[in-house]
This record gives structure tokens, sequence and C-alpha cells, in this order.
């Protein structure tokens, strides 16, 4: 267990090394800079920011510097927001998006194997027919779809919710489930072709034959096995929650981190941008990590370290 | 050499109701979408009254700059379905290639293929989309200028999206071809082919992909509704195609921007998800069916 950690680790190591590079690449290499984005700067005042900013000498070296500078955990200073440094920026709004993120992921994971789980127990019955449609349907309605219609009927034509803004108990309700929703679509329907096969196992027949009752039937035996490809499936859960995040979080003002990354993008601040894609993917190779020792405390069929 | 997958015109699912009103809704919308917007009697840029609910001049009301929104939607249709064919498309090309290659050669190389795919499915693939769109758009222009296309340079986010989603969405089909392509390569029509010493390419060319085609068109038509999806989230943040050319993501986001206790204007909201919703529910139960009906799977209910 602890090797298969620890290997894990070290092979996160390249693929964090190729996705910095190919975004640091890709913003220095392409005309424009990342101190304005329409304004032609003079030469004289564009030599002392890039100095500022380390962003001068040859490309090799700029980039070499920014390597060591992110070995040692400095993301450096933002190019659009005066003397802020993105670890800054980023302590700021990343507990904000977490909140909302870890929130829609519970959610989502809660009602998606429950609804899953009702239709596989109802297959062929109105009740299956219902919770598959239902989860057809939170497929393709995706959360910029569903939350600017949410705020409409539950935030003024019922005044339940506030329309917007961040800090209250009750403005986190709206966005999460907006961003769970259609992700609880996809969890149920795995669930159901996922339980399905396990009613039809042998341990479950045998548990029906001792006499227990249906619901301990599923709840107890059933479900501990047929979570698995739910398990296996929340580590690009939390990718797409974490893209989805972005939008949920512009359309109810939250300060998460997806407004700022998009500014960043349009403004080409670079080290920004570098920042919040290089947390973006470490949260979820860690978060995968952690999925995996998940699945194999709950299947102690699979061997880690083969 | 012989399919033992059933013919994809054959399958009983072509006398499913539910499944045939989704096909004709798709259908008629992809008309509506390339004849509908000359017969609306506006263009899409076209100002009249502002805010003006659904009327008979209007059938879906006029949005906050006097546009007619019925016309923008189905301009917003052509843009959308165009990307979602294209997108989805590419990315059938780079999954093919890439999952066939990896299945056929199979050994060490099959082993690092996979590993690389299952580091790409957990990373946020479409935050490189975003990266990707916004940093390329300059360059894009300045080399669309140089090969003397200026007349394009407004279409130019449209090539990034078909390429930057094509590149994003490739990796289920190149599971998928390359689970396909283990089994066939057994068969022993493919070991006579080799035996016979065709070259590698005519084997996965003439023998294996043709085996393939049923599933490949099956994950294709669920490939175009996601593609559709992430246009239209980028289109809402602002990344998509150009003002005033309108797209689904874009209308909506300019309509969510007009949300407010005092004035509800509920057709701006109403209709953009309504189309949005019905194309891709329609699109994901083809998807979903056509997959049902060859999977032997799930058959055996």
């Amino acid at each position: 267990m602890f090797t298969f950690i620890l290997r894990r680790l070290l092979l996160a190591i390249p693929v964090l090394f190729v996705v910095i590079s190919l975004t640091f690449l890709l913003m220095r290499l392409t005309p424009g800079n990342p101190f304005s984005a329409d304004r032609a700067i003079p030469p004289a005042v564009l030599k002392k920011l890039e100095a500022k900013y380390q962003l001068d000498g040859t490309l090799w070296q700029q980039y070499t510097g920014y390597l060591s500078d992110l070995a040692r955990g400095d993301l450096r200073l933002s190019t659009k927001y005066l003397n802020r440094s993105v670890n800054e920026i980023l302590a700021q709004t990343l507990p904000v998006s977490a909140t909302l993120g870890s929130l829609a992921f519970v959610i989502a994971l809660g009602s998606g194997v429950v609804l899953g789980s009702y239709a596989a127990v109802h297959q062929n019955g109105w009740q299956d027919r219902a919770a598959m449609f239902t989860a057809l349907l939170g497929i393709s309605l995706p959360a910029f779809i569903l939350a600017p219609l949410a705020i409409l009927l539950f935030a003024i034509y019922l005044p339940l919710f506030p329309v917007a803004g961040w800090g209250d108990l009750d403005q986190i309700v709206l966005p999460a489930i907006c961003l769970a929703l259609p992700f609880a679509a996809t969890i149920a329907r795995l669930m159901r072709t996922s339980m399905l096969e396990v009613l039809r196992l042998d341990f479950v027949r045998t548990a029906r034959a001792k006499g227990l009752p249906e619901h301990v039937v599923i709840f107890r035996h059933a479900l501990k096995v047929a979570i698995l490809p739910v398990v296996s499936y929340s580590g690009p859960l939390a990718a797409s929650i974490l893209t989805g995040s972005i939008v949920v979080e512009q359309i109810f003002k939250i300060p998460g981190l997806g407004p700022f990354f998009i500014n960043s993008v349009l403004n080409r601040d670079l080290f920004m941008v570098g920042g919040t894609v290089l947390v973006y993917s470490v949260a979820l190779i860690l978060f995968n990590i952690v999925v995996d020792v998940l699945y194999f405390v709950l299947d102690r069929r699979i061997k880690l370290d083969s | 050499m012989t399919s033992d997958q059933p013919h994809l015109l054959k399958l009983p699912c072509w006398r499913d109701p539910s499944f045939l009103a989704c096909v004709g809704f798709v259908v008629a919308l992809v008309i509506a979408a390339i004849a509908g917007p000359s017969f609306t009697g506006y263009r899409y840029d076209e100002m009249g009254p502002q805010f003006s609910p659904p009327s008979w001049k209007h059938w879906c009301g006029t949005d906050f700059l006097g546009y007619d929104l019925l016309t923008r939607l189905l301009y917003g249709a052509r843009i959308s379905l165009l990307v979602g064919f294209v997108g989805a498309f590419v990315s059938l090309t780079i999954g093919v290639a890439y999952g066939a290659i990896s299945g056929y050669i199979g050994g060490w190389v099959d082993n690092v293929l996979m590993r690389a795919l299952d580091v790409l499915y957990s990373l946020p693939r479409i935050v490189f989309v975003i990266v990707l769109v916004a940093a390329l758009e300059k360059p894009s222009n300045i080399w669309i200028t140089k090969l003397g296309l200026h007349d394009i340079i407004p279409d130019a986010r449209l090539l990034l999206l078909f390429i930057g989603l094509g590149l994003v969405e490739w990796l289920t089909m190149a599971r998928i071809v390359r689970g396909q392509v283990l089994v066939l390569k057994e068969l022993s029509f493919v070991q006579a082919a080799k035996a016979l010493g065709q070259s590698h390419a005519r084997i996965l060319w003439q023998h294996l992909l043709p085996n393939m085609l049923g599933i490949i068109l099956i994950y294709l038509t669920l490939t175009i509704p996601v593609v559709i999806l992430e246009e239209s989230f980028l289109s809402f943040l602002g990344l998509g195609v150009q003002a005033p050319a309108p797209s689904w993501g874009s209308i909506l986001s300019e309509s969510a921007q007009y949300i407010n206790p005092l004035r509800i204007y509920w057709w701006l909201l109403v209709f953009p998800a309504g189309f949005m919703a019905l194309t891709l529910l329609a699109l994901n139960f083809i998807g979903d069916t056509l997959r049902d009906a060859l999977d032997p799977r799930s058959q055996k209910k």
C-alpha cells in the first residue's frame, strides 16, 4: 500500500512537469504580452516590467527560472493584479471553490447512488423508467442551463433562496445543487447498471435465502460491491465538478477560483494561469490516488502492487 | 470477411416510437438550422424593439439589443451542431488511430499508451482547451491573414473550437477501439490476412476497421452531445464564437446577466435552455438506444 502511494506520487511529477511546461510555453510563445491585452507598451516600460516579473533573458532562462520557483512553492506574482502573489490569490479563493465543490460532490454521490439503486430494484417498472428519464434529462441539463433557470424559479418567482452571493449558509444551497445534478444523473445511470449485475450474483441469492429483509440485502450486501464503478468514476467526476464550478461561480457571483481563472486566461496573466492549472492538476492527481486507495479498501480482490 | 454485428439500420430500435421521435427532432433541427434563419424574417443582428415578449411578430421575443431571439437560436443551432459534428469527427479520428495502434501493437507500447490515457482521464482537460483557445487566438488570426484569407477571421474561433474540443474528447473512443482490436486481431480471418503477408496498415484499414464501424458510429453519436455541451460552456465563458454571431452558450450567458427581481424576461432564459436541453436529450437518447441495441451485455436483462 505504502509503495503504491509512493509510486503514484512519483509518477505524478512527470505529469505535472508536462502540464506546466505546456501551459508556460503556450502562453509565452504566442504573440501578446502578459501585462496588457490590447494596448502596446513602450519598449522601455516593457523591459522594466519583464525584469520585475523575471520574464527577461532567453526563453530557456525564463522557463527554468519559473520551474525552480515552482519547485520551491513560489507561484510568483500575478501580472495583472498589481503586487498580489498567485499564492495569496489562491489562498483566498481556493477554499471557497473547495467548499462548493465538495458539497456538490456529496450531493451528486448521495442522490445518484440512491436514485440508481432505486431504479435497479424496480427494474423495468415505472419507477425505473421515471428515474432513468430523470437521469437522461439531468445529463442534458448542464449547470450553466440549470443555474439561471433555478435562480429564476427559486430566487425570483419563489423567493426561497438569495439570487447570488457568498457567505451565508442559504447562499450555498442553490449553486451546490445546480453543480451536482448533472453528475448525480451520470452516477445514477452507472449505479443502476452495476446494481443490476450485482443483484444477479450468488451471494445476493444467499443473503435472500437466509431470509434477510430486502433492504438489508440491498444496502448492506449488494451496495458494497455495486458501488465500485461509482468509486472509480469519482476521479473524472471531481475533474468535471471542478470545471463546472467555473460557470456556477460566475453565475452566482461566488468569489471562488473559477472567475479568477477565466479572467487570467483572457488577460494572459501568465503566472496566474500557470498557478491555477498547476493547482487544479495537483488536486485531481491527489484525489485520484485517494480514490484508488479507497477502491482497494472496498474491494479486497484488487491487488495494488501487482 | 463477415461481421456478426447486426446492421445499424436493421436494429429493432427503428420501430421504437420515442427513438423515432428523437431522430425526427434532430433531423428537423438540422433542417431548421440550415434553412430557418432565412425564413424568420430577421437577420441575427437586426435590431428591433428591446425586450419584447413572445408575440406573432417575434415568436420567441427579442433580447436586450432588440435582436429576434428565434433567429438567433436557429443561427446558434447551426454553430452548435457544426461544432458538435466536426469536433466529434476530429475526436473520432484521434481516438480510433490511438486505440487501434495501441491494441494492434500490444505489449509494452499498449501498456504505456493506456497508462497515458489514464493520466489524461484524470486531468481537467477542458481547462487546457480554455488556455489553448485563448493563447492561439491571435497567432491563428495572424496566420490566416498571411494566407490572405481575411474573410474567415470571424470564424477562426470555430476552427480553434473544432480542434480544441476534438483534442479532449477522444479518450473513451480510444479505449473502446483498443478493446475491439484486442479481440478482433486474434480472430482467424486476421491471422489469415497476416499469413498472406498483408501489411499491418492494410489489415487495420481493410479488416479491422470495417468490423468496428458500428461501435465507432455509436460512440460518435454519444460524443456529439458532449462536444455541443463543451462548446456552449466555452461560449458561455466568452471563449466561443465571437459576438454578434450567436451561439446557444453566449445567448444563455447574455440572458443570465438580465436576471433581476424587478423585471422578469423569462423568454430570454426559457427558450435557449429549452432548445439546448431538447437537442441534448434527443442526441443522448439516440446514442443510448443504439448502444444498448448493439451491446450484448445490456440485452441479457
